[in-house]
């Protein structure tokens, strides 16, 4: 009996590696908020791939060791040290409770002809995505923006599969709370939302607050 | 149907996996169920829908052609830089074609002989250093029973699956100590165990190295080396459970064990610096070995 594994060439991992540098962009970017250096992690990212071809195991995931190295590199290398360790206190610490929003407001919220948020509301999205604290704004857009499973981003991450589900829930939750301030305070929505139920006891969110607490220090 | 009915109350505990699609299939059945019926839960689906595909909006970032075209550059020089043992006809231990010409039956009866002879004969398959298989864990290392923890996660995550290393070499190795702010000096000699390499990883959103080797095989018998990983870290900044790093003075040099996913680690502070070792190795070589390169 003949066992043969099957391994990709050296010019099949390469274009197999390259074919993920648009998702590998699309994630530095939103971690580096510099097209350039978002770049550079890529670039660095991929080439320790290739250096390092003969330690990924064929027939696993290429794509999430990938975003793992990414990540890795990111953490180890990017990052300035001690600024992107937003830490939340406050009325952002907390669980976000699944509060009443009615279905009309969530309605108002959502552009009626396309399946996304309202046009309105779209850079309000942005900068809430950039003022996540950075391990949920990771976990949020692995799963949301590039299709990871949860299995998938933890591996990507190192973490367990079930931070990735707090950090996700946490992350939205967070996006959705500011969405709802921002269509409130903008008119586009009705002043119904965390009217009732758990949502009572808890403080709304400050937008500008939160920004001023975010920015604080930050050269 | 009220959002405070029991069939929403039970439905917004699943709705993210049912977003993500993470949602058994009879479990999503109930849930698509659920959502035709009830106004409100469709619209916390719909919105739900819309925030993913505006984060997908928002973070598509594709690279230009002229880019794309300077890092396909750069990759193919960097692999022609660092050829792969593969196609220099070489197999690497973890990853080699196998090309095996052996019927069942005598693949079955080798894998009987290693397990069966080093019983007989327990001298003959003692490793790169001598007894350890025999031995049991010496005493002094005191076996924790194991709570997992990140950074072990982590060592034992980085041993089973490495990713590229960030040097290769003493010098370059050394050259990482920038990084963690801890000497990175101490290694096996070449005699017992080749440096791999070593990496930075972040663990508790520190920084921390690991270092990995191949086992020397006694005698340079052949066979796959067994690797062993290092994570090296600062103990005041890393913190692995307090059962395993415990600082009082006497016992500076007390080795602990635990498993984490199955595997055994051993942990040693020495001067200051924190090293945890898994690998290929039985908990009794663990120990041996991590004793052997913190101690002084």
């Amino acid at each position: 009996m003949f066992l043969r594994s099957s391994r990709p060439s050296d010019d099949a991992f390469l274009d197999e590696a390259i074919g993920y540098a648009d998702a590998l962009n699309g994630v530095a970017r939103r971690m580096c908020r510099d097209a350039a250096l978002a770049e550079d992690l890529v670039q660095e990212t991929l080439l320790k791939a290739i250096k390092g071809r003969d330690q990924f195991a064929p027939g696993t995931n290429l794509r999430s060791w990938l975003f793992r190295i990414l990540t890795n590199l990111w953490v180890s290398r990017y990052r300035r040290a001690g600024l992107e360790r937003a830490t939340f206190d406050g009325p952002e610490v907390d669980p976000i409770s699944d509060g009443w929003v009615s279905a009309e407001t969530m309605r108002q919220l959502r552009d009626p002809e396309q399946v996304a948020i309202s046009s309105l509301l779209r850079a309000e999205l942005e900068r809430a995505l950039e003022l996540l604290p950075e391990d949920f704004r990771m976990a949020v857009i692995l799963i949301d923006a590039q299709d990871f499973t949860y299995e998938e981003a933890a591996s990507a991450l190192s973490i367990p599969m079930g931070t990735v589900m707090s950090r996700v829930h946490r992350g939205r939750k967070m996006l959705q709370k500011v969405l709802i301030e921002q269509g409130r305070s903008l008119g586009i929505t009705k002043a119904d939302g965390h009217a009732a139920g758990d949502a009572k006891s808890e403080p709304p969110a400050n937008l500008q607050a939160f920004r001023e607490k975010k920015f604080r220090g930050t050269p | 149907m009220t959002p405070s009915s029991p069939g929403c109350r039970s439905f917004v505990r699943v709705v993210e996996s049912f977003l993500d699609g993470e949602l058994e299939p009879s479990a999503l059945i109930e849930g698509e169920r659920h959502v035709a019926s009830c106004a409100h839960c469709r619209e916390r689906v719909a919105l739900g829908r819309a925030l993913k595909a505006s984060v997908r909006e928002l973070t598509c970032a594709p690279m230009g052609n002229e880019a794309r075209s300077r890092l396909r550059k750069s990759m193919e020089a960097e692999m022609a830089r660092t050829p792969s043992p593969r196609a220099a006809g070489t197999s690497s231990p973890r990853t080699r074609s196998a090309v095996v010409g052996l019927s069942f039956g005598l693949v079955a009866a080798i894998a009987a002989a290693f397990l069966v002879v080093p019983h007989l004969i327990p001298g003959l398959f003692a490793g790169p250093f001598p007894g350890l298989l025999a031995r049991e864990a010496p005493r002094e290392a005191l076996a924790v029973s194991g709570d997992d923890d990140d950074a072990l996660r982590e060592l034992v995550a980085e041993h089973v699956h490495p990713l590229p290393m960030d040097g290769i070499d003493i010098q370059t190795v050394q050259g990482l100590e920038q990084y963690i702010g801890i000497p990175l000096r101490k290694h096996f000699p070449p005699s017992r165990a080749r440096l791999v390499g070593a990496r930075i990883v972040p663990v508790q959103k520190e920084r921390a190295a690991i270092v990995q080797y191949e086992l020397v095989p006694e005698g340079g018998g052949a066979g796959a080396p067994r690797r062993i990983s290092v994570l090296v870290f600062d103990p005041r900044r890393i913190h692995l459970p307090s059962v395993l790093m415990r600082g009082d003075s006497q016992e500076i040099h007390q080795v602990r064990t635990t498993r984490t996913q199955g595997m055994p680690v051993a942990v040693m502070e020495d001067n200051g610096i924190g090293y945890a070792l898994s690998g290929d190795v039985n908990e009794a070589q663990a120990v041996e070995l991590v004793r052997y390169v913190a101690s002084p």
